[in-house]
């Protein structure tokens, strides 16, 4: 065993004994160098003591910290609920004093802060909560609304798209589709076609069994223009369901918008039947002016097919004269480019029309057609608004140029 | 094997109560046991600070509205009081209590004042006095690293590196800046890169940080969102946040020295009841900016999340800044750390909101001249411009704003120690009786070095195949007592005047050298070498010969203790005193 050494506490020479005066420094406190296992075992003890006594004080703080926290949160969230966000904004920001860290207390005060049109703030918490979780879907989809409200439309379509991708705790495939056709509406009342387009053909690979849901997809298809494909969701509604008046008059209005004017009618007047209403009786009444003006329909003779060619020519002659006569003008010298086309024309259709006579042979017809299509194509030029002129005329043009 | 059994002679060595541990073991595991206790004691600083906060000002349902200019007042009365009767070590700053036990008490601290921390802390700032725990922190920690320092008979030379060991620890804890908490005591409790204590102080911060994170969560203090900083013109945005926030920490540091002065003036009652008047004052200013009270943490995150509009964050800057000043200068226990952040966070809000509305195109958010307002007040108040760096560092956990921050950081540094020459706590310092050294002046005090006294080449050198009575006259010529004398293969020894009479006096003058006298070894030093050191081996050798680093055995020149004496001045007073005196 080594002897026990002992050192001056003041100048750290050696000495001989604790308590003796320093040979070195002639100091008198001089003590045993180090400290004895007892000692050590000794603050090692309080030290697990203090520890076990810390930790209790620190669970009953959380306890007591988290509770607070959540009520303060609760209070925030019926607030929230009641549209009182400026309450709601103070009760999350004291929730989030007790628990900094909840990302569900920071997702409430951004919500709260998004409703009071605090944007910039709330943008600050919405960032911070994806950095920690870029999945989530619900904090993209704020951004998104944000975005959309700052008119920054790419950014939002963005974080839309991140949001529909991302994860939901509950109802993941509702949110998605409701998601989706906010996206939608988005796109369409900011104009952007293209996108619309690729979105709801995207929805249509995907619908979801809800019938309202599918519904929305078809009107909304109708508003883009998609026909073909509202048709054919209207159509497998109706399947389920034939006295859903919404979808019948949603299948009548894109069929009458692909020139099934036949069906159209057909759907109206099966709305009709459920409840009659103006818009529809019009409808009804356009489809059969369109009908009986319609060379090309089935089923009827050729004299009547000769006479409905006639018509054409003379309607769309009146309605292309009626606005822009190059001769009616009275103007004498030789005409420029497109008036002279425009005057030798109407010129072609006045002479034919004069030739009343003859029997009706499907090359008349087919000349007649062709001749209204002539004067027809001029009228964009000539005329304003062409179609509100006469819109059935309009409309069997449109088909026949199909 | 060898392990084994060297472990098996110290179990059997702790069975005879024999000590297991050496002075340097002992030290490094001390400072792990100092950590660990620092960082418990904060914990329940923290916690008992906030407990009593939800009590007094933080109520679930809000008190009514006569109610909370009460509490600040009572919860200074009895802050006070306690100090006053029970715990009067407690009193005054911890930095400076803590400087003091490392320049005057040998790293005594009495635990007393730990205790007496604690209590007066948690009444003052948990009653919504706006002061903040970390400089209590600081002291707790010094003073319990300076019982276990006793307790583990440490010698004075580690005691007195003790105190600055729990600071560390203290201040580690309470903010959750290991790294800031170790450059903050370099800078401002010891003053320098003291190499010996440096593993300690990193030791006890971490060991603390580690207790704190365990029980109160490993995120940072603030929150901070996704920020930008501008494009490079708005650098100068940047610029003018360090000078504003240096010259308003000059004015607080003045301001502040000047109303503490004369508070101390006055007699004892008086003086018991400034705590309370300021309380009340705090108590009534926070019924209409109730973002005042207390410590304000979280409000500092609501500035980062751009919660407050310019105008309102400069209006809180500056009452904040008087009621700190108010307070501190009525002696309400509490430290500055807290409040010096919310004010640099409220300025630098406020003028980055400024920021944005002049420089639109080139101006960075909100968020990230909160975080320059910061650094730069601390810079300017603290007078530490690296800890304030690594503080916002650590403090946001966000390395985008780094630049900007040094650039305000040097700026409110500069502009602060040209308007205030010393810091708040240098001068409540004095104002307590302490005469401790000044931290600016410790830290650009010039060191001398061999190259200031050496005298170059090689005038006092002689070659060993120099005869002795060419020796002798070059001793005369030089007037020295010694020379330097080189050997063919470069190396250096050194003969003694006397000798070479000696060896002259017996008939042997023209003899070599090398064969006639005792060559003497003789150490080299370098120009780059503090004289302090070339001084302890001029006790050895009467010159010494100066080597160069790159090429150690080229003589560059030669040093003595004359050289050294003309260097400091020492020979020149000597000369230009009159003979009597002399």
């Amino acid at each position: 065993m080594s002897p026990q050494r002992f050192k001056c506490r003041i100048c750290s020479q050696e000495i001989a004994a604790p308590g003796v005066e320093c040979p070195y420094c002639k100091a008198h406190s001089a003590i045993a160098e180090g400290a004895s296992p007892r000692i050590l075992i000794t603050v090692f003890g309080v030290m697990v003591v203090v520890f076990t006594l810390t930790s209790l004080y620190a669970r009953s703080f959380k306890i007591v910290r988290d509770e607070r926290g959540k009520m303060r949160y609760d209070r925030a969230m019926s607030l929230l609920a009641e549209g009182k966000h400026l309450g709601a904004m103070g009760e999350f920001r004291e929730a989030l004093v007790h628990s900094r860290d909840n990302p569900d207390y920071r997702l409430g005060l951004a919500k709260a802060l998004f409703e009071a049109g605090r944007y910039s703030e709330a943008e600050t918490y919405l960032t911070e909560l994806r950095g920690a979780n870029p999945t989530s879907g619900i904090v993209s989809l704020l951004l998104g609304r944000m975005a959309a409200s700052n008119g920054q439309i790419d950014v939002a379509v963005s974080h839309f798209r991140t949001a529909i991708r991302g994860q939901w705790e509950d109802g993941a495939d509702q949110r998605r589709l409701a998601l989706r056709l906010e996206l939608v509406e988005l796109l369409l009342d900011t104009g952007r076609r293209q996108q619309l387009t690729a979105e709801l053909l995207d929805l249509e690979e995907e619908l979801p069994a809800d019938r309202s849901a599918r519904l929305r997809v078809a009107s909304l298809m109708l508003r883009v223009g998609l026909f073909s494909q509202a048709s054919s969701l209207f159509r497998n509604l109706l399947d389920e369901n034939p006295r859903d008046r919404v979808a019948l008059l949603g299948r009548g209005d894109a069929e009458f918008e692909l020139g099934n004017y036949l069906t159209a009618r057909t759907q109206y007047n099966r709305a009709q039947a459920l409840r009659r209403d103006g818009r529809t009786q019009a409808r009804v009444g356009l489809c059969n002016r369109i009908i009986e003006l319609d060379p090309t329909r089935r089923g009827i003779s050729l004299a009547e097919r000769f006479r409905r060619s006639r018509v054409l020519v003379q309607r769309g002659r009146a309605a292309v004269g009626a606005c822009h006569d190059p001769r009616a003008s009275g103007f004498a010298g030789p005409l420029p480019g497109p008036l002279d086309e425009l005057a030798r024309t109407l010129d072609m259709a006045d002479l034919q029309l004069e030739r009343a006579g003859g029997s009706p042979s499907v090359e008349k017809v087919e000349a007649n057609t062709q001749l209204a299509e002539r004067v027809w194509a001029l009228a964009p030029d000539t005329c304003d608004d062409p179609i509100g002129a006469d819109e059935p005329l309009a409309r069997v043009m449109a088909k026949l140029a199909r | 094997m060898r392990t084994l059994a060297s472990g098996l002679a110290k179990l059997s060595r702790m069975g005879r109560g024999a000590p297991v541990l050496d002075e340097p073991q002992r030290f490094l595991l001390l400072s792990i046991v100092i950590g660990i206790f620092s960082g418990l004691a904060v914990v329940c600083l923290q916690i008992s600070i906030e407990f009593l906060n939800w009590i007094t000002v933080h109520t679930p349902t809000p008190p009514p509205r006569y109610v909370l200019p009460i509490w600040p007042a009572v919860g200074g009365l009895a802050a006070y009081a306690l100090v006053h009767f029970a715990t009067p070590a407690a009193r005054g700053t911890g930095l400076n209590y803590t400087r003091a036990a490392v320049y005057a008490s040998d790293g005594y601290i009495p635990f007393r004042s730990v205790l007496g921390k604690f209590a007066s802390s948690t009444l003052s700032i948990g009653t919504g006095n706006p002061m903040g725990p970390e400089d209590p922190s600081l002291q707790m920690g010094a003073g319990i690293a300076s019982l276990l320092g006793r307790i583990f008979h440490l010698t004075r030379a580690h005691m007195r590196l003790i105190a600055p060991i729990g600071a560390a620890a203290g201040i580690g804890a309470a903010f959750n800046t290991p790294i800031a908490a170790v450059l903050f005591v370099m800078e401002e409790v010891i003053s320098g890169w003291n190499a010996g204590v440096l593993g300690s102080i990193v030791l006890a911060s971490i060991s603390a940080v580690v207790v704190s994170r365990w029980f109160l969560g490993d995120s940072p203090l603030y929150s901070v969102p996704e920020i930008e900083t501008g494009t490079y013109a708005g650098l100068l945005a940047y610029a003018a946040i360090g000078a504003v926030g240096g010259s308003l920490s000059a004015v607080f540091t003045r301001r502040t020295a000047q109303l503490r002065g004369r508070l101390l003036k006055l007699g004892k009652r008086q003086r018991f009841l400034l705590p309370t008047l300021a309380g009340l004052v705090v108590g009534l200013t926070g019924l209409f900016t109730p973002e005042i009270l207390g410590a304000g943490y979280h409000f500092v995150d609501g500035a980062l999340h751009d919660r407050f509009l310019w105008d309102s964050m400069l209006a809180m800057a500056a009452v904040k800044l008087a009621l700190t000043a108010l307070c501190f200068s009525c002696g309400t226990p509490g430290g500055l750390f807290a409040p010096t952040l919310f004010v640099g966070a409220m300025l630098g809000g406020g003028l980055g909101g400024l920021a944005q509305i002049l420089l639109p195109a080139s101006a960075g958010s909100i968020g990230a001249y909160v975080l320059v307002g910061i650094g730069a007040f601390f810079a300017g108040v603290f007078r530490a411009p690296m800890t304030s760096v690594f503080m916002v560092f650590e403090l946001s956990a966000s390395y985008v704003v780094i630049l900007p921050v040094m650039i305000a950081n040097t700026v409110s540094f500069l502009m602060a120690r040209r308007l205030a020459r010393r810091s708040v706590f240098e001068l409540a310092g004095y104002q307590d009786g302490f005469v401790l050294p000044s931290v600016e002046e410790e830290r650009e005090t010039p060191v001398m070095h061999v190259e200031d006294a050496m005298r170059p080449g090689r005038e006092r050198v002689l070659a060993d195949t120099s005869s002795v009575a060419g020796g002798l006259r070059a001793l005369d010529a030089s007037g020295e007592r010694a020379l330097l004398v080189e050997s063919r293969r470069g190396a250096w020894r050194w003969v003694r005047g006397r000798s070479l009479r000696r060896v002259a006096g017996s008939g042997d003058a023209g003899a070599n050298l090398r064969d006639a006298v005792d060559l003497l070894p003789v150490v080299r030093t370098y120009p780059d070498v503090p004289l302090d050191q070339a001084m302890r081996k001029l006790a050895t050798y009467p010159l010494l010969p100066v080597a160069s680093r790159v090429n150690p055995s080229a003589l560059v020149g030669t040093l003595t203790l004359d050289d050294v004496h003309r260097a400091y001045g020492i020979l020149a007073q000597a000369k230009d005193r009159p003979a009597d005196q002399a």
